[in-house]
């Protein structure tokens, strides 16, 4: 089973919480009446979403197919405008939409608040043409200015994290798609970013191979990363998440801070139907 | 993204260029241009200069459809982890998504430079000098001293041709292993 040493987590926390905050500045992410509405569509994918993500926690996303989990995400990484409402990311405004706002292309996100916020997708987030440590370095080097001998360094280091430190000469085709998951995540956590997100990462791999890549993230969790993953995996959500919302039809039909409670004794009818769709029994028997 | 594209009026006007050259027998666009343009313009074209002008139209008609392609075929994922990496458009372009389009391009654009090459023998209709017509020239001169001149003539017209093409053909391959993926 997925475990999370928890007290490592509030020791983190602690260390890195320094300065005092005012209630204006909310540290972490915080989502104010959010709207998206597709271009073309009659109706809103995210109606008037509010909900915080505190510095240092996991919010985990939950709900059925269709229900607007990777538009959220989206939304909050400016890969989509939005259309109403706001997104704070430690206190600076990320997004701001309202009605009329162009529904198509990306969010107009300067590159210093872009590259606050990591994502890792289902797959294909790879550069092909880079090999590993390219791929990890490129961003740092390209973007942030950094220098490479330091950025190099400090990218084989994750890599050893991650336990893919010998195949940072290796070209994403020659990965199995698990490795090819933990460089991608490399890849955004050597931007230190303020907020991780992970759309179903583990969703297109082969399933002894999604352990490899969740405990990585459990891992990041224990660090003290302030994520927002949306997954299918419910034992792995239930361990990693200090927060749980449940959208449907773009909208929160259920948010708990107590996630024990949401898997096993949801509150409302809907998530009770949603969680019993992972759950298999036999009604008939000899 | 694809109808901001559609919609503008230059995009109309290079698919009407597209469709119109594609769709036409390269033989039919050589007539066209050598004695059409005459008639309709008094615009008089040199069967050189007609050649030319329906082999650079046709070609760049043609790879440009194929860089379109290449371009397309870009899994969106590949932008989007671009942008959220902070790259700005340029560096996307030219670190992210052009030496991903070139290694797509690479095979049809060298097929196409061969089709080309073997197409231009139909330059010889329009009475322009060019390797066939030159052979012809040479089979008919020594027609009764080597009467079987003609299979030798054709025969290095076959390989003058093929020493064209060939290397175009190595080349890719080697290119294609080195930027195996
Ligand atoms: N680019 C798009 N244009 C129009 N509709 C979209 C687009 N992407 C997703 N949708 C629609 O928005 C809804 C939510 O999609 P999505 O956020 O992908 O859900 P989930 O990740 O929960 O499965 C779906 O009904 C989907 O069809
Ligand atoms: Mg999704």
């Amino acid at each position: 089973m997925f475990t999370r040493s928890r007290t490592n987590t509030t020791r983190r926390q602690a260390d890195r919480i320094t300065q005092p905050d005012t209630a204006e500045r909310f540290p972490g992410l915080r989502m104010e009446g959010v709207t998206k509405r597709y271009a073309n569509a009659d109706h809103d994918v995210l109606h008037d979403i509010s909900l915080d993500v505190p510095r240092g926690k996991v919010l985990v996303v939950v709900g059925p197919s269709g229900s607007g989990k990777s538009t959220l995400l989206r939304a909050v990484a400016g890969l989509e405008p939005i259309q109403g409402g706001e997104i704070l990311l430690n206190g600076d405004i990320i997004g701001q939409g309202r009605p009329g706002t162009k529904a198509a292309g990306y969010a107009p996100r300067p590159a210093a608040l872009r590259t606050r916020i990591g994502m890792v997708f289902q797959s294909y987030d790879l550069f092909p043409n880079r090999n590993v440590l390219d791929n990890v370095t490129m961003a740092p080097v390209l973007v942030l200015k950094r220098d490479k001998r330091n950025v190099e360094q400090e990218a084989l280091r994750l890599l050893e994290r991650v336990g893919l430190r010998d195949r940072a000469d290796a070209k994403p085709h020659e990965l199995s798609g698990g490795q090819r998951q933990r460089v991608a995540i490399c890849r955004a956590m050597i931007m230190h970013p303020e907020l991780l997100l992970l759309d179903e990462i583990t969703a297109s791999l082969d399933p002894e191979m999604v352990r490899e890549v969740l405990d990585v993230v459990l891992d990041l969790a224990d660090g003290g990363q302030t994520m927002m993953i949306v997954t299918h995996e419910m034992a792995f959500a239930r361990a990693v998440a200090d927060e749980v919302v449940m959208l449907e039809n773009g909208g929160i039909v259920e948010r708990s801070d107590n996630p024990e409670q949401f898997f096993t004794h949801p509150r409302t009818r809907r998530a009770q139907e949603f969680l019993e769709t992972f759950e298999f029994a036999r009604r008939h028997r000899g | 993204m694809a109808d901001d594209v559609a919609q503008s009026r230059g995009a109309r006007v290079m698919n009407t260029y597209l469709v119109f050259i594609r769709v036409m027998p390269q033989l039919a666009l050589l007539f066209i241009a050598f004695y059409g343009f005459a008639r309709a313009w008094n615009w008089n074209l040199d069967a050189t200069g007609a050649c030319v002008l329906v082999f650079v139209l046709w070609g760049g008609a043609e790879l440009g459809d194929l860089v379109r392609g290449a371009l397309v075929s870009i899994p969106a994922i590949q932008y989007e982890s671009a942008y959220m990496l902070g790259l700005t458009p340029w560096q996307t372009f030219t670190r992210v998504i052009l030496p991903q389009a070139l290694r797509r391009l690479l095979p049809g654009s060298v097929n196409l430079s061969t089709r080309i090459v073997k197409t231009t023998s139909l330059a010889v209709l329009l009475g322009v000098v060019e390797v066939i017509k030159v052979g012809q020239q040479i089979i008919d001169a020594h027609r009764f001293d080597y009467p079987q001149g003609t299979l030798w003539v054709y025969g290095v017209i076959f390989l003058m041709y093929f020493i064209v093409c060939w290397p175009l053909s190595l080349a890719a391959r080697a290119l294609e292993r080195r930027w195996a993926d």
